[in-house]
């Protein structure tokens, strides 16, 4: 995620919309895909952006500059989207719909290119799909979005030993689907 | 090493850059002699870590803006005192230095008067038992005072009518 300056974040804190703009542009990307990746649905995902975004927006008040904003955004977009993807686990199944939810870069790539893309979100949306919603969560900010396990434990607001665990027993879980548990076990 | 703590740190770790350079070249040896571990390692690779790796950025509808900018609109349409008393508290809090001083200052100022109050009343009540005292020195003073007010010859003097 790109920075975002100090002015940019106080002109927002002051209610300027314009500010408040340029934050989204920079950060909606990120909590999109985060949410896209937790729900697998793309009306969820969309929800749960502007349900992060109308938090931001009203909270961006009180935020001090005592922790970095990339984190306090994370934050919230990670707390709303499990919130809501453990909401919505209970009452139905996920639907997988990728049609309209690719990167507009894509269009620039050949069609064969597009073709191997949209194999592999499939791929990442049927992984991701085996997984609970905190070991997806820790999968997503480890292996999508770059996150050191320091940040991720920072995130979520655990021991750097529990981003860990659920890194481990997720890919655990991967490899014994994909590949046996003999792999391992042995 | 032994392959349990190898395969944990094959999956943690080392499979996310995170391990120090010793222990990374540790596990690098121990890949090399156990089939079992290396076989693990590119099934992590190939499954999991390259797939993920190559996902692409997803970015939100156009419209997903319009319609944040409209709840906020709405919302501060509706509660525009609210938004008014958060500014406040948002910019006497910016000016933490300011404000703790002209805190401290008034509260110094209320002590103060509070101080002086009650000394004001002392001195107002010491001067009007000294005027007091000093009348009834007055008084007391048989020949400058009340024998010399009598002498006026106003003819009510107590003394005048019982003696």
């Amino acid at each position: 995620m790109q920075d975002i300056s100090k002015d940019t974040i106080a002109q927002a804190q002051m209610g300027d919309i314009d500010a408040f703009e340029k934050i989204y542009n920079v950060t909606s990307g990120f909590v999109y895909s985060l949410s896209l990746r937790m729900t697998s649905n793309k009306e969820d995902a969309e929800e749960i952006t502007q349900d992060v975004f109308l938090k931001i927006h009203k909270s961006l008040k009180r935020f001090e500059f005592r922790s970095s904003f990339k984190t306090w955004v994370y934050r919230i977009a990670v707390n709303t989207a499990i919130n809501f993807s453990r909401r919505v686990s209970k009452k139905k199944a996920d639907t997988v719909k990728y049609d309209d939810t690719v990167d507009t870069a894509e269009e620039k790539d050949t069609m064969r290119d597009a073709h191997e893309k949209e194999h592999n979100e499939k791929l990442i949306q049927s992984m991701l799909g085996i997984l609970n919603p905190d070991q997806r969560l820790c999968m997503i900010l480890r292996n999508i979005e770059g996150l050191s396990y320091e940040e991720i434990a920072e995130t979520l607001k655990v021991n750097i030993n529990t981003v860990r665990t659920r890194l481990k027993r997720a890919r655990e879980k991967l490899i014994s689907h994909f590949h046996g548990k003999e792999v391992i076990c042995r | 090493m032994k392959c349990e703590r190898a395969k944990e740190l094959l999956m943690t770790d080392y499979a996310d850059g995170e391990l120090g350079k010793t222990y990374e070249k540790d596990i690098r040896q121990h890949i090399r002699n156990c089939k079992g571990c290396e076989e693990l390692e590119k099934a992590l690779k190939k499954t999991i870590i390259e797939p993920l790796k190559d996902s692409s950025r997803h970015t939100p509808p156009a419209y997903l803006w319009n319609n944040i900018k409209e709840s906020i609109n709405v919302k501060q349409a509706k509660n525009p005192i609210e938004d008014m008393i958060v500014n406040l508290g948002m910019l006497l809090r910016k000016r933490k230095p300011a404000f703790a001083f002209a805190t401290a200052a008034a509260i110094l100022l209320v002590v103060a008067t509070l101080i002086q109050i009650p000394m004001s009343r002392e001195k107002a009540v010491n001067s009007y038992l000294n005027e007091q005292g000093e009348f009834l020195n007055y008084l007391g003073n048989g020949e400058n005072g009340y024998a010399e007010f009598n002498s006026e010859g106003l003819g009510t003097g107590i003394e005048e009518i019982f003696l």
